[in-house]
């Protein structure tokens, strides 16, 4: 081989070297994601989409001590959870089988009655009929987040609902280990009207990453 | 090396090779094991609470009394407990002054009429050995949950003062040594518009009335529409005659003062005779308009 042969060769390689580590991979690791009503973000062949309802009212049972407005919206303690419905789907037009979360987002809308409701907020989740507790430390001073396993592997095609639960109880034990009327506790944080007080703002994600080895 | 790149040519050629391998490297190697992701993000929503009204829950307070659970008493269709009252944190978290109180507690508006009464008032024991029948405690076996007979004994003698006064006097009027025994809390002339009213004092025949006692109608207060916060209890605290250890706080020619109900701490003696250490809360409603579940009556003591 001449040498400018070899030199043509030893370039050629390298780039070629260089352009195949930087396909459609590397395209995927700097990949963003946008935001909006169901937005459907894509990263090289792997599409994910969430649909969300809710929140509707849910009864968690019903106390003589609790007189609950009729029709009222949004979560009273020992009575009323909110419950919203996230189906989470792998694009039929992906091109791989994914694993993901789903990431709650809450930020207070309310500093100060977020401060005061936060010991007694309970939250849960249910997929395909198994409910799990979400631990009280996802409501931490900034807001309310957790990501939930989805605890399962979606093919192209594939959806899951997971429901979200947002309730308080009717008694809790507070710090000082004295139980405590939730219901008379948070008289005065209540709605005035049959609308939701807000006590915080959610803007909840589905996060799908690729499954097995890439 | 010299002789290496001793032509200048292949010098030339491992330089270019050399670039080349250091824009590889550029390349970043984690990339090479990348998993695809997607992100999908949902609308924004509100997590909230919504509107209610509640009264204290008997089953997890047992110093909170239900109206409606009341057992009736005789045939008049009074429904009545006696309960004893101490300073031992079973009737509040305490830290204040030890005052007893009741805290009359309602939601709905529906049964706060005029067809039905409500009527509280507090007794010192002034027996050495009182008979203190007990009926079955409820909510709990602490003393918040112990009820007295009404029918016997102590609670006999409590309830025959609570309805008619001392024997033998017009009306419910206390007089005599039965003026010392009591303390009103719902009664002598109290409503929630009037929550610090004594009764007034006949110098002339040295008695007083522990009626009248309110309704449910101007005893209670309902749930305020349109507002996020609520008043729905009264608050009204226990008032005497007497003071120190059971004394009279008036003379031949002086009207007694109201006196503040203070308890000390609870020393275990149930039948203590200087009303300090414990204090027997009466609570009767009689009338046509039943109470509504969340009609409750909470003793306390500060």
């Amino acid at each position: 081989m001449s040498l400018r042969r070899a030199v043509f060769a030893a370039a050629v390689s390298a780039a070629a070297g260089a352009l195949l580590i930087g396909g459609g991979v590397t395209y995927a690791a700097w990949s963003d994601s946008a935001e909006s009503e169901s937005t459907t973000v894509q990263a090289g062949t792997l599409t994910a989409t969430i649909a969300q309802k809710g929140p509707t009212n849910e009864s968690t049972g019903s106390n003589p001590s609790i007189v609950v407005t009729s029709g009222s919206n949004g979560i009273i303690p020992g009575a009323q959870a909110q419950r919203w419905t996230y189906t989470v789907t792998n694009s039929a037009n992906s091109a791989t089988a994914a694993t993901g979360t789903l990431d709650i987002a809450g930020t207070p809308s309310s500093t100060d009655d977020y401060a005061v409701m936060r010991p007694y907020l309970r939250a849960s989740t249910t997929i395909n009929g198994t409910k799990k507790n979400i631990p009280d430390s996802a409501f931490s001073s900034s807001g309310f987040s957790y990501s939930v396993d989805l605890g399962k592997t979606l093919k192209p095609g594939d959806s899951l609902d997971i429901i979200l639960d947002l309730s308080m109880p009717a008694t809790a034990t507070n710090s000082a280990g004295k139980k405590v009327d939730v219901a008379v506790e948070l008289l005065n944080r209540r709605s005035a009207n049959l609308d939701v007080q807000s006590i915080f703002t959610m803007k909840n994600s589905a996060q799908l990453k690729q499954a097995g080895k890439p | 090396m010299t002789r290496r790149f001793s032509k200048p040519a292949t010098r030339k050629a491992w330089m270019i090779t050399a670039i080349l391998a250091a824009l590889f490297l550029l390349v970043p190697v984690g990339a090479t094991t990348a998993y695809l992701t997607s992100k999908s993000t949902a609308s924004q929503t509100i997590g909230g609470v919504g509107r209610w009204c509640s009264v204290p829950n008997p089953a997890e307070q047992p110093n909170v009394y239900r109206l409606k659970d009341f057992p009736t008493y005789s045939s008049s269709g009074s429904s009545m407990i006696i309960v004893p009252a101490v300073r031992n944190g079973e009737f509040g978290s305490g830290g204040g002054d030890g005052r007893l109180g009741v805290r009359a507690w309602a939601c709905s508006s529906s049964s706060l009429t005029t067809g039905s009464n409500i009527k509280v008032t507090s007794w010192r024991n002034t027996s050495a050995s009182p008979a203190l029948n007990w009926l079955q405690p409820v909510n709990g076996s602490g003393l918040p949950s112990r009820r007295l007979n009404p029918s016997s004994g102590l609670g006999q003698e409590l309830t025959k003062l609570h309805r008619e006064g001392t024997s033998g006097l017009v009306g419910a009027r206390l007089g005599g040594d039965d003026r010392a025994k009591y303390a009103w809390i719902v009664s002598s002339g109290r409503t929630k518009t009037a929550t610090n009213a004594s009764p007034s004092y006949s110098l002339l025949v040295h008695n007083f009335n522990i009626d009248p006692h309110p309704t449910f109608s101007s005893g209670f207060k309902s749930d305020d529409s349109g507002t996020r916060t609520v008043s729905n209890s009264v608050e009204y605290l226990a008032t005497a005659f007497w003071k120190g250890s059971g004394e009279w706080s008036g003379g031949l020619l002086s009207p007694p003062t109201a006196q503040p109900v203070n308890l000390v701490p609870y020393k275990n003696d149930i039948t203590s005779t200087d009303g300090r250490q414990v204090q027997w809360v009466v609570i009767e409603w009689w009338g046509a308009t039943a109470p509504s579940d969340d009609m409750v009556l909470e003793v306390f003591v500060r």
